[in-house]
């Protein structure tokens, strides 16, 4: 007897990767040799490769608790059963496929399928082969074609920065942004995910040449050592980047307000919107260099680990305060804002719309898909991106999660 | 910054936050004590949007060289911070600017710096004059040489690859050669300059690494080239082959690569002799390409 | 030598800015000479090459202010209208705003020009000085982009009513650009004018329409540049007699690291709009669309893929992003492209759309302002007509031509008969305008040995009449022309088959004269 597994709705490996979210599964009998009756009893639970991979839990419907195993009842006819698994809180994978799927019939292993727990972490955390992986996918992305800085330039010129920056879409717009990211990363190595700069924190291995680089004390110059292939970043031709900081990034946090502070601006989006101001903008003039500057800030591989500590925030107040659902008051500013900032404005660039209040271009096409989700399409509005999580939809879960913000 | 931290932890809660107007009133005092003005100052990015007034008083807190320098520069910092806020800025961008310039002249060289690097990050046509007179004429630089071509670098349309050309023939120090190399990176033109680097044995060894990475932008198929002749170079140093191996890890497909049989087989022999960490690449390398 | 400064190239290269806006002062101040300064403003003038983006945009902003300080030539408008259309720095629009202002009269097609200049400039604006040459202010000096677009919308007064709309919805300035707006807005005058909108890119003041390189009517044809190699986003090489022949093509140039995203970036999206129209119609096959890079050397194939994607543009056979592989110099002599560099880099370029007919030729161009993609595709499909109608022609004219002149071949040698000079003649003629006749039957390979043999009777009756005549250089003649029809009609040398008729006829003609 055999089984085989379907992992989020697809039998592409590609999509068996997981978050805290629930992931619709599905198995069924492939080879039915030695099954008595019209069923078979399979009992499904997760192997952890080593002491520290992912783990799972599971559930046999759309609701109710997981557990860390349930039992199925799977026709022999190869008709398929549903289940779901997620990701159990917070042991999240560190290599791809560290984690499997098992069906056991009695002590009888009849089937399993690799699977990884893909979860955003603490840059500063990560092990040397998570670490190494990113890199790799990092340099790789933005040697592919022109980087991701030529489209960048062009989304922080003058038409077009207000789309983004200084009212209530900043946050969505930049969820979508890093996303769009992390989705082209994970095409270049699937088990990549963003890892995020805890900038209230110091974050002393983020610094170094074996990482982001460490800037040279005189010059201001970032270093790296000879194995990392962000020496070999470049933005428009111009190789490597500067970045002075204003804080001893050994021993110091940058200069921001902490976490609490920022989950506590307020339980309004209108109040917690401020932190566009304080955390975000003084961690980035934290350092003197393109990172302190809008138009060029996407020159420093930083910048995507600081928004990606941003989006987290975000996360982090929405679990706080319970603000997925964009029907409420308080999850999003409810005052008119400017193109792009409200609720049920497509967000540009992705929407491809161009002219009449829009910047004349829309540089970088729809947003990457994903072969584990369809959430939030290739064209967000700004209200899909509140319930990332799929907390009030399933379907509308993004595929992503931070190592420290919970499945509501 | 301890202080600053405790400061932080009071930032509890929105409404214990004081007023802008209080803020404002605290940062531009001269007679509220130093500390005291400079943990103000954090409110103020977010004050001086509210009112034009404020902007203008924090602005000449930090026009005003008299004023303590962390006040100075913490005000600065606050208006760098506000700038993000575009929409909510635009009104004061061009007082912004004009600020920036007048402070690319101050006597503080932090400052000086910050005001450069905004400038040259907005594309400044001030900054860059100014920048590149410095790197014609010395006694006229506003900032050391080496630093002035990387704020340069934030405009590749800028008028600087005569120069930087000038200073990779004859340099003042080896700082600036390699600072003048990462920008002539965008010149597609200087590929024979980066190929003689990057294959001059006498060469510092960041400048040719530097070199590496250029021709990697500009030349590939140049870089490949090379590269695969170092690793299989004993002679070579390790950083350099580390740097080479790299790139062909990184950068190159398995076509390219597989059917380079002479390059694995180098590569085989680094794994066996070369040092540590060219060691462990070598291995990574013949585990993606070659096992 | 310079033909327009009496400059060399090298002289211009090293002319240091001062001196350039000295030279610009003092012309200006000639009435006379302002046709000349306006050349100028070509971006392709050698005075811009070897010098940063920042320093073109001074040295033609001083062009245009200086320009303004007499009546702004005619011929220099497209140049304003541009930078209001397309700069995206403040020096470069408030001159152009402020220097609109000195012409002779207010029309209202400007105003859809500075409402796209005020939302060009107005998160980038700064303080500018118009005074004095190259300087950079530290202090307010009142000027600004904003302030200066402000200005000639007042200046248009009610002729800026089409934009009225628009510009009541701008907040968000400056306190006193913010009430200067709202002085514009709010005056019953405007009220009163507020019309219909006419934001038309390609409707253009009286003149300034005729200013564009290549006239409409006329062609230059592809020769020069036929061998020009280009690599596809794809890595493929083609040639450009083989790449834009056949059917016509929309060639727009443009590069990745172009930081103007109202030029190169919106070009290529346009492309992708002209390229879904095509579509649309079911043209996509028929005409061709293809973007050439003016930074061959950094835009390499996948660089091009990368930057056609991103905008939408489709690519395949017919659909391409290139660049040359061999220096990029035939082609920007052969389009007279409007380009400038430092280095290898592009410090300035003007907008620049062409259309190729099915020989390749350029046929019409469209340069400077925005184009509009409706217009691209009707002269494109135009073009397409013209091809197909031509090619009917062919058709029916090599049909015709085949009818009527195999029956005029033996009526030719009919009509030879009235003009018998002696019976050596009559073969002669009959012998020459038969092998004429012969030619134009479609190919027939039968038809050889039967071209052979008449061209043995025409040589054997020319050598009796020469040797009668004792004048034997026309059949000297005839035999030349039968070899070369031979050697054509074997190997397919059109040239040499046509020469060989011309000299048979002309051999057969001497040896029929009349002898002295």
């Amino acid at each position: 007897m055999k089984v085989e597994f379907e992992v989020n709705s697809t039998p592409n490996p590609l999509g068996r990767y997981l978050t805290w979210s629930p992931s619709p599964c599905r198995i069924r009998v492939s080879d039915p040799s030695g099954i008595s009756g019209n069923s078979v009893n399979l009992k499904i639970s997760s192997k952890t490769a080593g002491a520290t991979g992912g783990s799972l839990v599971f559930r046999k419907t759309t609701s109710g608790p997981f557990s860390a195993s349930i039992n199925l009842t799977v026709p022999k006819s190869g008709e398929s059963v549903p289940f779901q698994t997620a990701g159990k809180y917070p042991q999240a994978s560190n290599r791809d496929g560290d984690v499997q799927i098992e069906a056991h019939n009695g002590t009888t292993l009849v089937g399993s399928v690799p699977v990884m727990v893909r979860i955003r972490k603490n840059a500063n955390e990560l092990t040397a082969e998570e670490r190494e992986r990113f890199l790799s996918a990092f340099a790789q992305l933005n040697a592919k074609g022109l980087g991701r800085f030529t489209d960048f330039r062009e989304m922080h010129t003058s038409a077009s920065r207000p789309q983004a920056h200084g009212a209530a879409g900043f946050l969505p717009w930049h969820r979508i942004y890093i996303l769009d990211l992390e989705r082209e990363l994970q095409e270049i190595d699937p088990s990549v995910a963003l890892p995020y700069w805890r900038f209230d924190l110091p974050a002393p291995k983020l610094f170094k040449k074996n990482y982001l680089g460490e800037a040279n004390p005189l010059t201001g110059a970032v270093q790296f050592d000879s194995a990392n292939p962000l020496q070999f970043w470049t933005t428009d031709g111009v190789q490597g980047f500067m970045r002075r900081p204003r804080f001893n990034t050994n021993t110091q946090s940058a200069n921001v307000i902490d976490e609490t502070a920022t989950l506590n601006l307020g339980n309004d989006y209108d109040a917690f919107i401020d932190m566009e101001d304080d955390p975000h903008g003084y961690a980035h003039t934290s350092f003197m260099g393109p990172i302190s500057s809008v138009p060029t800030a996407a020159r420093d591989p930083l910048f995507f680990l600081l928004h990606c500590n941003v989006d987290r925030l975000w996360a982090k107040w929405q679990r706080k305060n319970v603000r997925y659902d964009y029907n409420s008051p308080q999850a999003y500013s409810t005052s008119p804002q400017p193109i792009n900032h409200n609720l049920t404005d497509s967000l540009w660039p992705w929407n491809g719309v161009t002219g009449s209040g829009r910047p004349p271009t829309a540089p970088g096409g729809a947003l990457a898909s994903s072969l584990a989700v369809s959430a939030p399409g290739p064209m967000p509005l700004v209200l899909n991106t509140l319930d990332y999580q799929g907390n009030l939809s399933n379907l509308d879960r993004f595929g992503y999660d931070y190592d420290d913000v919970e499945f509501a | 910054m301890a202080k600053r931290k405790s400061a932080k932890k009071q930032t509890v809660k929105k409404s214990s936050q004081p007023s802008p107007a209080k803020l404002i009133s605290t940062v531009t005092n001269d007679a509220v004590p130093e500390q005291e003005r400079v943990q103000a100052s954090r409110g103020a990015s977010a004050a001086v949007l509210k009112d034009e007034a404020y902007f203008k008083k924090t602005m000449e807190v930090v026009l005003d060289q008299s004023q303590p320098a962390s006040v100075r520069h913490a005000c600065l910092q606050a208006l760098e911070v506000a700038s993000f806020q575009t929409i909510k800025f635009e009104k004061y961008r061009k007082d912004y600017i004009l600020m920036m310039r007048k402070l690319a002249r101050d006597s503080d060289p932090e400052i000086r710096f910050s005001a450069l690097n905004t400038l040259s990050c907005e594309k400044d046509g001030y900054a860059q004059k100014r920048l590149l007179d410095g790197l014609k004429t010395p006694d006229k630089a506003l900032v050391e040489p080496e630093v002035a071509l990387q704020l340069l670098g934030n405009d590749v349309h800028a008028e600087v690859y005569s120069v930087a050309r000038e200073l990779v023939k004859k340099p003042p120090s080896e700082q600036v050669k390699t600072e003048a190399l990462k920008l002539l990176a965008a010149d597609s033109s200087a590929s024979k300059i980066f190929e003689k680097v990057l294959l001059d044995k006498s060469e510092n060894t960041e400048n040719r690494q530097v070199s590496a990475a250029a021709l990697h932008s500009i030349k590939p198929k140049s870089l490949y080239k090379h590269a695969a002749s170092i690793v299989k170079d004993n002679s070579e140093n390790d950083e350099i082959q580390a740097t080479c191996l790299t790139a062909l890890g990184n950068f190159f497909s398995d076509q390219d690569v597989k059917a380079d049989a002479d390059l694995v087989k180098g590569i085989q022999t680094l794994k066996k002799k070369g040092k540590t960490q060219v060691k462990k690449q070598a291995t990574q390398f013949l585990k993606k390409f070659a096992e | 030598m310079n033909e327009l400064t009496g400059l060399t190239t090298v002289e211009l290269d090293s002319l240091s800015e001062e001196a350039f806006a000295e030279f610009v002062d003092r012309t200006a101040q000639d009435p006379a000479q302002q046709e000349f300064l306006t050349e100028f403003l070509r971006e392709d003038h050698p005075v811009y090459r070897e010098r940063g983006t920042a320093a073109v945009i001074r040295m033609r902003g001083w062009i245009l202010i200086s320009l303004a300080k007499q009546q702004f030539p005619p011929s220099a408008v497209l140049y304003l209208l541009e930078e209001l259309d397309t700069a995206i720095h403040a020096y470069a629009v408030a001159a152009a705003a402020c220097a609109l202002r000195s012409l002779p009269k207010p029309d209202q097609l400007y105003a859809p020009f500075l409402l796209r200049a005020l939302t060009n400039i107005r998160y980038h604006d700064e303080s500018v000085s118009l005074e004095a040459y190259g300087e950079y202010p530290d202090e307010s000096t009142d000027t600004c982009a904003v302030g200066e677009i402000l200005k000639t919308i007042r200046w248009l007064g009610p002729l800026a009513g089409s934009i009225q709309s628009e510009l009541r919805n701008v907040n968000g300035l400056s306190i006193s650009e913010q009430k200067e707006l709202d002085h514009l807005v709010s005056s019953p005058q405007a009220a009163d004018q507020d019309t219909p909108p006419v934001d038309d890119c390609c409707q253009l003041p009286a003149g300034v329409s005729n200013l564009f390189t290549w006239m409409r009517g006329t062609r230059a044809d592809c020769t020069p540049v036929e061998q020009t190699v280009f690599e596809d986003q794809s890595g493929n090489l083609i040639r450009y007699g083989e790449l834009f022949t056949g059917g016509p093509t929309v060639v727009v140039f443009f590069y990745t690291r172009c930081d103007n995203p109202l030029k190169c970036s919106l070009t290529i999206t346009k492309l992708a709009h002209v390229q879904k129209e095509l579509e649309r119609r079911g043209l996509a096959s028929q005409i061709r669309t293809a973007a050439i890079t003016y930074d061959p050397e950094y835009d390499h194939a996948q660089r091009l893929a990368q930057y056609g994607k991103e905008r939408n543009f489709q690519t395949g056979a017919q659909h391409r992003l290139l660049r040359t592989v061999e220096g990029f110099e035939p082609i920007k002599k052969h389009f007279k492209l409007g380009v400038n560099y430092t280095r290898a880099l592009v410090n300035r370029h003007r907008i620049e759309v062409f259309i190729l007919d099915s020989a390749g030729a350029i046929a019409a161009s469209f340069e400077r302002l925005r184009w509009d993609e409706a217009e691209i595709v009707e002269k494109a499909v135009e073009m397409l007509h013209e091809a197909e109608t031509c090619a009917k022609k062919t058709d029916s004219t090599s049909v015709f031509q085949n009818r009527v002149f195999s029956a005029i071949g033996p009526f030719a040698a009919l009509g030879a008969a009235f003009f018998p000079k002696c019976p050596f003649c009559w073969a002669a003629y009959a012998s020459l305008f038969g092998v004429v006749g012969l030619e134009q039957i479609p190919f027939s390979p039968w038809l050889y040995p039967v071209l052979i043999l008449v061209m043995l009777i025409n040589l054997l009756s020319v050598w009796l009449r020469c040797q009668s005549t004792k004048k034997m250089y026309g059949f000297y003649f005839v035999f030349a022309g039968a070899v070369a029809i031979l050697a054509g009609s074997f190997w397919n040398l059109p040239l040499a088959a046509t020469s060989g008729v011309i000299s048979t006829f002309a051999g057969s003609l001497i040896s029929a004269l009349k002898p002295d």
